[in-house]
C-alpha cells in the first residue's frame, strides 16, 4: 500500500459544509455575555437572599424571637459563603488549556476531573447541608413542632437526598468513566514515551 | 477584539480543510459542525495569547486535537470509539474509505497520531502537538500502519 498516495488523497479531500459550521464573530460576544450573565445571576441571587435573611434576622430580633433570628443569621452567612466558596472552587479546579501539548492537556483534564469529583462528593457539607439546617431551623422555630413542620422537614430532607443521589450518580456515570479513560490514555502515552 | 476576529478569520481560512477533516473524524455526521464551532471558539480564546513558541500550524493542530478529545469525552465518556460511519465514506471500495473505517475504530489519541501523519505533519511537529518524543510518535505510527495493513490490506 502506497502511504504517500493515501496521504496525498487525504489532503486533497474537499472541506464541504464549512460555511454552515463556522460561527460568526457575533457568536463570540454572545459566549462572553453568557459567561458574564451566569456570574451576575449567581451573585445577584446570593446578595438578594443575604439581604432578605439579614432583614428577617433584624425583624426577628425586634420581635424578641432570638431563635428564628439566629437561624436567619445562619442563612445570611450561608448566602454569603456559598458564592464565595463556588468562586474559590472554580479557581482551584484547573481548567485544561487546549494550547498545551496533548499529554499535558490530558493530565490537566484529569486533575480537573478529580477536582470536580471531590467537589460533587462534598457538596452536601458546604451547600445543601447548611441550607437544609438553616431553613428547617428557621421554619420549625417559627411554626413550632406540628405535623406540617414534620412534613416540611421531610420534604427538605427528601430534596437534599435526591440532590445528593444525583451528584453521586453524576460522579459514577460520567466522571469516573472519563477519569478511567484518561488514565488509560495517559498510561499508553507515557509508556510509548519511554522510546 | 475586531483585530482578533480578523486574525481568526484569516487563520481559519488557511486551515479550514484540515479543521473540517479533524471535526469529521471525532464527531458524528450530526455533531461535527458543533465540534468545529468548539474548536473555533478555542482558537479565538487562545489566539491573543499565542506567543509563537511553536509554528502556527502546530498550535492550531494542538488546540483542535485537545478540543476534539474533550468533545469526545463529554459526549461519550465511556468509550473512545466512534460508532458511526464517518461522513464522506460512501465509496466503500477505495483506500480512503478503508482508512476512515480504520480511523473510526481507533482510540482518540491514536486517531490523532494517524490524522497528523495524514495531514503531513512531520514526526517532530506531531511530537510537539502531543508532548511526547518523536521516537514515540514513530513507534506509534509504525504500529498503526502495521495494524492497518493487517486488518485491510492482507484481508483484501
Amino acid at each position: 500500500m502506497d502511504w504517500d498516495r493515501i496521504r496525498s488523497d487525504w489532503q486533497s479531500r474537499p472541506a464541504e459544509g464549512i460555511g454552515r459550521a463556522l460561527p460568526q464573530s457575533t457568536r463570540f460576544s454572545q459566549l462572553w455575555r453568557r459567561i458574564r450573565w451566569r456570574d451576575w445571576v449567581e451573585t445577584t441571587v446570593a446578595v438578594v437572599l443575604a439581604l432578605f435573611f439579614g432583614a428577617t434576622a433584624w425583624l426577628m430580633f425586634l420581635a424578641a424571637m432570638p431563635i428564628p433570628a439566629g437561624f436567619a443569621i445562619w442563612l445570611t452567612l450561608v448566602c454569603i459563603y456559598i458564592p464565595l466558596k463556588l468562586m474559590r472552587v472554580r479557581r482551584l479546579i484547573p481548567e485544561a488549556d487546549p494550547e498545551q501539548p496533548v499529554i499535558e492537556f490530558l493530565r490537566a483534564e484529569r486533575r480537573a476531573l478529580r477536582g470536580q469529583c471531590a467537589m460533587l462528593s462534598s457538596v452536601w457539607r458546604w451547600y445543601w447541608g447548611p441550607i437544609a439546617i438553616g431553613v428547617i431551623g428557621f421554619y420549625v422555630s417559627i411554626r413550632g413542632w406540628h405535623w406540617h413542620s414534620a412534613a416540611y422537614v421531610a420534604v427538605v430532607l427528601l430534596v437534599s437526598v435526591i440532590i445528593e443521589y444525583a451528584n453521586r450518580a453524576a460522579v459514577r456515570k460520567h466522571l469516573e468513566p472519563a477519569l478511567h479513560e484518561l488514565d488509560e490514555q495517559l498510561r499508553k502515552m507515557e509508556e510509548d514515551d519511554a522510546y | 477584539m475586531p483585530q482578533v476576529n480578523q486574525a481568526l478569520e484569516q487563520l481559519i481560512g488557511d486551515h479550514e480543510a484540515r479543521l473540517v477533516r479533524i471535526a469529521r473524524q471525532y464527531a458524528g455526521p450530526n455533531d461535527w459542525q458543533d465540534l468545529l464551532q468548539e474548536i473555533t471558539v478555542a482558537l479565538w480564546k487562545g489566539l491573543p495569547g499565542f506567543e509563537g513558541r511553536s509554528t502556527l500550524s502546530t498550535w492550531v493542530y494542538r488546540v483542535a486535537v485537545n478540543t476534539a478529545l474533550q468533545f469526545v469525552r463529554k459526549r461519550r465518556p465511556a468509550t473512545g470509539e466512534l460508532v458511526h460511519d464517518p461522513a464522506g465514506s460512501t465509496d466503500v471500495g477505495d483506500d480512503l474509505a478503508l482508512l476512515e473505517s480504520f480511523l473510526s475504530r481507533l482510540d482518540p489519541v491514536n486517531r490523532a497520531v494517524l490524522l497528523m501523519d495524514l495531514e503531513g505533519l512531520s514526526r517532530e511537529e506531531s511530537a510537539d502537538v502531543l508532548g511526547i518524543s518523536p521516537g514515540a510518535v514513530a513507534v506509534r505510527m509504525t504500529r498503526l500502519k502495521q495494524r492497518f495493513n493487517d486488518e485491510f490490506v492482507e484481508e483484501g
